[in-house]
């Protein structure tokens, strides 16, 4: 081969990874605009029979957030038509392609319509943050009272899938604190898999100093940055 | 000469390499999204074709279709942390899933044909408003960051 090699197998394999964008995104929808033609559920044939209602009766209602964030939701149809949900209950009817009418939900109606599918939501992921005695893989007193109402609310979850990260604080050179931040975090999965969780569905890392909670200068102790976090979903 | 000779090992080396890079691409897009957290009545996952049960603990794929009967539904938690579950006489399908658990960039792309749906948006939309899209027979859904229903409702064909 006569041309730089790394800078060719890079080009070559760009080329081969082009088709990404493509690939997985049936029609690419990042455009404002809805090809109905690219629909593999056009308009249905049934909507033309004389019998039964012709409409579609399609809806989309916001619920109220239960963590605050704001966002909302943009409904489009065809012809470039589109609504914003952005407040509690408010929600967009579609009767067919490019016929779309803003409505008004409340929490009885939501109740009666939807109950069936709200209530088998899985539960929120939730993370929690155990605290560690200094240079050691023991829980703080704080948080040996509140080990057992966490790892029970995990067990209770279904099929729960658990991440356990453990963290340093500055104390100590590198190698020794990737050492102990690994150590906090066994010693937290093994506690879990002694509670009934099968081990592997927990995931374990340390991280050492290197994500303290509450940044300081190197070798300060910091009660706060002594934590191993699960979180699980 | 010796410059001749090598150019079609060359183009070779080069269509492999593309090849490669195809591969990775497809493959990156394949595969686990989430798992069934919550299954009552009847529930199943149809993939690559075929029809299997969906107990609690199942794993979604990217490309499943999730179908309840009139007794069904299914509650489903994927990788960033989204939440989707359908009621009674739904069908759902997972067309797209991408998510960086280091960056939490991601596409997820879905599809309700008919049924119910309550959505609890999760990191991806946290990282990139609207790389979470519903779509139905009539409208598709940018979300950007929320929790919310949707209703497919088809006329009445008899």
């Amino acid at each position: 081969m006569r041309f730089a090699p790394a800078p060719a197998i890079i080009a070559a394999m760009a080329m081969g990874m082009a088709g990404c964008a493509q690939f997985g995104s049936q029609p690419q929808e990042n455009s404002q605009a809805v090809r109905w033609a690219d629909s593999p559920q056009p308009i249905e044939p049934g909507a033309l029979r004389p019998s039964g209602r012709l409409a579609r009766n399609d809806l989309v209602v916001l619920l109220p957030k239960s963590n605050g964030s704001i966002g909302g939701v943009i409904v489009r149809t065809d012809g470039g038509k589109e609504i914003v949900l952005n407040e509690a209950y408010a929600g967009a009817q579609i009767s067919g392609p490019g016929v779309m009418q803003p409505v008004m939900y409340d929490a009885a109606r939501v109740t009666r319509e939807f109950s069936s599918v709200i209530a088998v939501l899985p539960a929120r992921p939730a993370t929690f943050l155990l605290y560690f005695l200094e240079a050691k893989d023991e829980l703080t007193p704080d948080s040996e009272r509140e080990v057992e109402r966490i790892f029970a609310e995990i067990a209770a979850r279904p099929y729960p899938e658990i991440l356990v990260i453990g963290h340093t604080d500055a104390v100590g050179n590198a190698q020794f604190n990737e050492q102990l931040s690994q150590q906090r975090a066994r010693r937290v999965r093994d506690d879990l898999v002694q509670r009934g969780i099968s081990a592997d569905r927990i995931e374990v890392s340390g991280r050492g100093k290197r994500e303290p909670l509450v940044p300081t200068s190197e070798g300060v102790s910091e009660p706060k940055n002594r934590r191993v976090e699960i979180s699980v979903r | 000469m010796t410059k001749v000779s090598t150019l079609p090992r060359d183009f070779l080396v080069l269509g492999l390499l593309v090849l490669a890079g195809a591969w990775m691409c497809t493959h990156a897009f394949a595969g686990e999204a989430g798992r069934i957290k919550v299954s009552k009545g009847d529930v199943q996952i149809e993939r690559n074709g075929k029809l299997m049960a969906a107990p609690v603990g199942a794993v979604i794929d990217v490309e499943d279709t999730v179908k309840t009967g009139a007794d069904g539904s299914v509650g489903i938690t994927f990788h960033d942390n989204s939440l989707l579950s359908a009621g009674p006489n739904s069908e759902l399908v997972i067309e797209r899933f991408v998510f960086d658990g280091t960056t939490h960039q991601g596409e997820f792309d879905t599809r309700l044909k008919k049924g119910t749906l309550a959505v609890v948006s999760g990191k991806i939309v946290k990282q990139s408003p609207e790389a979470m899209r519903i779509k139905t027979p009539a409208a598709i859904m940018g979300v950007r960051g929320t929790e919310f229903i949707v209703k497919v409702d088809e006329p009445a064909t008899n």
